[in-house]
């Protein structure tokens, strides 16, 4: 027969059956079967591939998201439009204004405006764009663009070019440096200080907005022709220099201008508001003398220990009178002939001021620029200065009272970091708490307690950390000082948004985010989720004015609703974020990637892997297309995606990815060898997929090897694996053996309460069932069930599986309802369209071996299981082999 | 020769009306695509509402169409083809510009080539269709390509929604086939 006559065949039959119910549409089938058995199984396996989904339903849109602009780019590749400088984001490259070690410069107009608008902008070499480093600079971009003050020039936009690097743009300040300036102008010592006093001004104005310079130098702030000075490059510092393990080790911080970098932050310490004060005290030192007023080497290393801490400074004055005229003539050009009458101007309250802002420790300090700026203004209106030869805490306390914000601006600083510490001490307690419970295992015990007593000293690292930025910064809590925990001072700082930051509702809107954050890590749920839902209520109702925080938000919120096994809210709060992110095709890839990738362990757990691979595509595809196919961070893409293959049965490509994925790996010095144990799981459940047994079982077994080699004994990759081993032993009814690995994947992850141990009760239970030692398994399935329903939804295939398995379970038992937990479960899996899941296969075995149970006709069921192992696994597969012969 | 005196010819078995067509659709697509992306930017509209907005602006500059079924049947298959294309033209580019054929040589090239692969290989499964079912495979072309639903289909093709439904169900269960017996699927 023809393909088109045996088609036209089963064309007709499939007229009649589509329209059918399920009961009909079977009788039916038995029927054909009857007279043309091979007729039968190729409706059957058509009828499976009718109820899947795919391609075909999620439309060519969604197979070819970029279809447009490719379209858009060839249409236009003979026209000569729009090429007439590089593009950037937005803007068009006029002209490089220079290169430095971060990046370049480059003077750019906006390419799509009206008006002519000019920016400089700043794009990072290459190797600067850690995920991390991306993941602040688009935070601290939200930040800086709230920025809007004369003197300061503003961030204008920022993203990701088309090259995959981040940039960002700023107006563009014609004007020279302000120590140029000043010698170039000859301008007095009055008309200095003034112009000091306008830019202590504007770093006060971002103080208090929670945002720290730290890189002010004379480069960095320009005096135009007008004579207005205007500060470059705000809070860029920050996104440069803080790598985030830099962070929280407090080494590794990088040091841009070591000449005028502050002393705690050449040691890579916790930096504040008077950090810029210290920079200031050195451009002020040089606009009066001419020189630093510290000789440091490139690097400031050889700065006197803190330990003997003295300031060593030079008196302006003095330094004005002793160095060579060619010194003052640096500071004062033509006019350091009268150096004798500037020095004697200075000496006494000026002395003081300059060295009040330089002094070592950041507490003796004027604590922001604000209070340096008001000394500066006293000592021009012939006023009392504030500064004073050293006045101990005193004058630093009063100064507190006043200016409260600078309390929180460190809290700032602090509470960025407090997400990670969050976590460390969150685990700290689980893992304590586990070693206590383990102590009747020694070695395991003993492991655990190692950890955990690593990350309580992590933990406690980090609290001193805490605990010393609220000594510096608030009186009233550092009496209390060591009896403050943590999780206290997270709540003191939710206490402290409401009236602190009431005029600064953004902030106060992310901050309420963080803390919340924080809180729900500290183990404080109900406060914590409450906050943050908050804080992004309060985003929602600023829309508009900062989408991007507003996503950021709703990522956060999504993971805390996750944790609580909200699942529905979560789903929602991160397909909002989503929502926004595409918004902004163009900037926010990372971010939308970050939220894509918990956006897809959400529908995972839904079951629904159909979204999820679609995420992971997405990821894939936006994350290679910013960084090309060889990057290691790609590896966590393939791997998602590679696991949702598995769950779809698509087994060579699951494969393939979890085999790129660990060639990405490996291409990584830095990336621990315990990852290759998990792809390596991964790939064994592909190769089990395909049939092809004997490499499954080698990689599962290299991979336990690898694990228990590198971790602990009582980790939860070992469970995984031993999990992979038992389902490949029951494919190959080696189910002693299957029992056995089930088993010790059981020990492994009851003992840490891993929600995955639902899985080895389900392995430990089909072993049981397939023995034929039924109470055994009724008991590992009910468990099964149980644990499987924590962390899945109830349409979960596992989870359907499990159920059904107990059903049989109940059933050979003795109890009739099974039957009916069975049939349930298979008509929720067809609902739920998941005839794809191997669980789908397995589950008609079930019934046909329920339907044997119960002297009905096993036979329809073995053929809609060998149809649907047909559809999933190839006719040549072992398992559909396997199902011809149990026939 | 105005668009609907094209439509008429092609019809009427004119293979270079047709072609003109052809020509004329896949032209005002390009033109489309990219007054989208200048407009929008970020949000790029699904490419399959581009054969409605062709449809409209030819039906607009060439006086009524009057042959819609014909029209979208060419304008389909000519996103078809410009899917196709692009499809082929990435997968070269990751094959190192065309220099390689392509060949399948580990499952790795499948998996990194995404959806691009499946798409190809529905496209060889939408011929194979044509080459039993010519109906069916008009009604896949018509649906996935041209983004038509399936109730204004069945006006453009004349046929019954209910039949056309039970077209569309039973194409999907022989694509799906194909896809699952398909090499990349089960190397």
């Amino acid at each position: 027969m023809s393909d088109t006559a045996r088609w036209g065949l089963l064309s007709a039959a499939l007229d009649e059956l589509l329209e059918l119910d399920a009961d009909a549409r079977e009788r039916r089938l038995q029927a054909i079967e009857d007279g043309d058995p091979g007729m039968a199984a190729e409706l059957r396996v058509l009828l499976v591939a009718e109820a899947t989904d795919g391609l075909l339903d999620e439309g060519i849109a969604a197979a070819t998201p970029e279809l447009l602009s490719a379209l858009a780019a060839r249409g236009s590749a003979g026209a000569t439009e729009d090429c007439a400088g590089r593009r950037i984001g937005p803007w068009r490259v006029v002209r490089l204004l220079g290169r430095g070690g971060m990046g370049e410069v480059l003077l750019a107009e906006r390419a799509d405006a009206e008006f002519a608008q000019h920016a400089a902008i700043k794009r990072l070499k290459r190797g600067m764009d850690s995920d991390e480093l991306l993941r602040r600079f688009a935070q601290e971009r939200r930040i800086l663009a709230t920025l809007n003050h004369p003197l300061i020039a503003r961030l204008l936009d920022g993203g990701i070019d088309d090259e995959g690097r981040p940039y960002f743009a700023m107006e563009h300040v014609e004007g020279e440096p302000i120590t140029d300036y000043a010698r170039r102008r000859g301008l007095s010592l009055r008309e200095r200080l003034d112009l000091m006093r306008r830019v202590c001004e504007a770093v006060a104005y971002a103080q208090g907005r929670l945002v720290v310079h730290r890189d002010l130098k004379p480069s960095n702030i320009l005096v135009d022709a007008r004579g207005d000075p205007k500060l470059l490059d705000f809070g860029i510092a920050k996104l440069l220099t803080d790598s985030h393990d830099g962070a929280l080790t407090g080494t590794g911080v990088r040091v841009l201008s070591p000449a005028y970098a502050a002393p705690e932050q050449i040691a890579g310490e916790p930096i504040g508001t008077s950090t810029d004060v210290y920079s200031l005290g050195v451009l002020l030192y040089e606009l009066l003398t001419g020189r630093l007023p510290h000789r440091r080497n490139a690097s400031g290393a050889e700065l006197p220990a803190p330990s003997t801490a003295v300031d060593t400074a030079e008196r302006p004055s003095a330094a004005l009178r002793r160095e060579p005229i060619a010194q003052a003539q640096a500071a004062w050009g033509e006019r350091a002939g009268e150096r004798e009458r500037f020095a004697r101007e200075i000496d006494g309250d000026l002395d003081r001021i300059v060295l009040n802002a330089l002094r070592r420790e950041p507490e003796r300090r004027y604590s922001s620029a604000a209070a340096l700026g008001d000394d500066l203004r006293r000592f021009l209106d012939g006023r009392t200065v504030a500064a004073r030869p050293d006045t101990s805490g005193y004058r630093l306390r009063k100064f507190l009272r006043r200016h409260r914000l600078g309390a929180v601006a460190t809290g700032l600083v602090l509470l960025s970091l407090l997400g990670g510490f969050g976590v460390a001490l969150w685990q700290a307690r689980i893992a304590g708490r586990n070693a206590n419970e383990a102590e009747r295992q020694a070695q395991r015990a003993e492991a655990q307690a190692q950890r955990a007593e690593a990350q309580a000293r992590r933990a406690e690292r980090t609290k001193r950390f805490v605990v010393t930025l609220f000594e510096a910064s608030n009186p009233e809590l550092s009496r209390r000082g060591a009896q403050t925990s943590a999780v206290d001072l997270v709540r003191e700082a939710a206490a402290r948004i409401d009236a602190e930051l009431a005029d600064a509702p953004d902030s106060q809107a992310e901050l309420r985010v963080t803390i919340g954050a924080s809180l729900v890590a500290f183990g404080d749920v109900a406060q914590g989720v409450a906050l943050v839902e908050a804080g992004v209520a309060q985003l929602r109702s600023m829309a508009g004015a900062d989408d991007i925080a507003l996503a950021d938000g709703l990522h956060t919120l999504a993971m805390q609703y996750q944790q609580v096994n909200r699942r529905e809210e979560a789903e929602r709060a991160i397909r909002d974020a989503l929502a926004i992110l595409d918004r902004y095709p163009q900037s926010e890839a990372l971010m939308r990637i970050s939220v894509r990738t918990t956006a897809l362990k959400l529908v995972a757990l839904r079951g629904d892997w159909a979204a999820s691979e679609a995420f992971g595509r997405q990821n894939l595809d936006e994350r290679r297309a910013l960084l090309g196919p060889d990057d290691v961070r790609l590896a966590v893409d393939w791997n998602n995606l590679a696991a949702t293959y598995l769950r779809r049965g698509r087994f060579g490509l699951a494969e393939a990815a979890y085999g790129e994925a660990s060639r990405l790996m490996a291409l990584d010095p830095k990336a621990p060898e315990s990852r290759q144990a998990w792809l390596r799981a991964g790939r064994s459940v592909s190769y089990a997929g395909l049939g092809r047994y004997d490499e499954a079982e080698r990689e599962a077994l290299d991979g336990l090897a690898i694990v228990e080699r590198t971790l602990h004994a009582g980790h939860p990759m070992i469970g995984n694996l031993c999990n992979a081993l038992a389902a490949l032993m029951r494919y190959q009814r080696r189910l002693d053996e299957s029992a056995a690995w089930a088993e010790r994947a059981r020990s492994v992850l009851s003992a840490i309460e891993h929600p995955e141990q639902g899985i080895a009760e389900l392995n430990l239970g089909l072993a049981r069932l397939a023995q034929g030692r039924v109470a055994e398994a009724e008991v590992a399935l009910v468990e099964a069930e149980r644990h499987l329903a924590t962390q899945r939804s109830r349409e979960d295939a596992i989870y359907l599986h499990a159920s059904a398995a107990l059903g049989l379970a109940q059933l050979r038992r003795g109890d009739d309802r099974g039957l009916a937990v069975i049939d349930a479960a298979l008509a929720t899996l067809e609902r739920r369209r998941l005839t794809d899941a191997t669980s789908y296969a397995e589950v008609m075995g079930l019934r046909a071996a329920a339907a044997a149970t119960t002297g009905q006709d096993a036979a329809t069921w073995r053929q809609r299981e060998i149809a649907a192992l047909t559809l999933l696994l190839g006719r040549q597969h072992p398992r559909t082999q396997a199902a011809q012969q149990r026939r | 020769m105005d668009t609907t005196r094209l439509i008429a010819a092609a019809h009427a078995g004119d293979k270079v009306a047709e072609a003109q067509l052809f020509e004329a659709v896949y032209a005002d697509l390009h033109r489309l695509a990219q007054r989208h992306l200048r407009a929008s930017g970020a949000a790029e509209p699904h490419a399959t509402s581009l054969v409605h907005e062709v449809y409209l602006r030819m039906a607009h500059h060439g006086g009524p169409l009057n042959d819609r079924q014909h029209f979208f049947a060419v304008a389909s298959r000519a996103m078809r083809q410009i899917v196709i294309d692009h499809v082929r033209s990435r997968l070269s580019e990751k094959h190192g510009g065309g220099a390689e054929p392509i060949a399948l040589d580990s499952a790795l090239v499948a998996v990194a080539q995404g959806r691009d692969e499946e798409v190809l290989l529905l496209d060889a499964a939408l011929q194979k269709l044509a080459g039993v079912d010519p109906r069916l495979a008009q009604v896949v072309e018509q649906r996935f390509y041209g983004g038509l639903e399936l109730e204004e289909l069945a006006e453009v093709m004349g046929i019954s929604s209910r039949t056309l439904r039970r077209d569309w169900r039973k194409a999907r269960a022989f694509l799906y086939r194909e896809l699952a017996n398909a090499p990349a699927s089960d190397v």
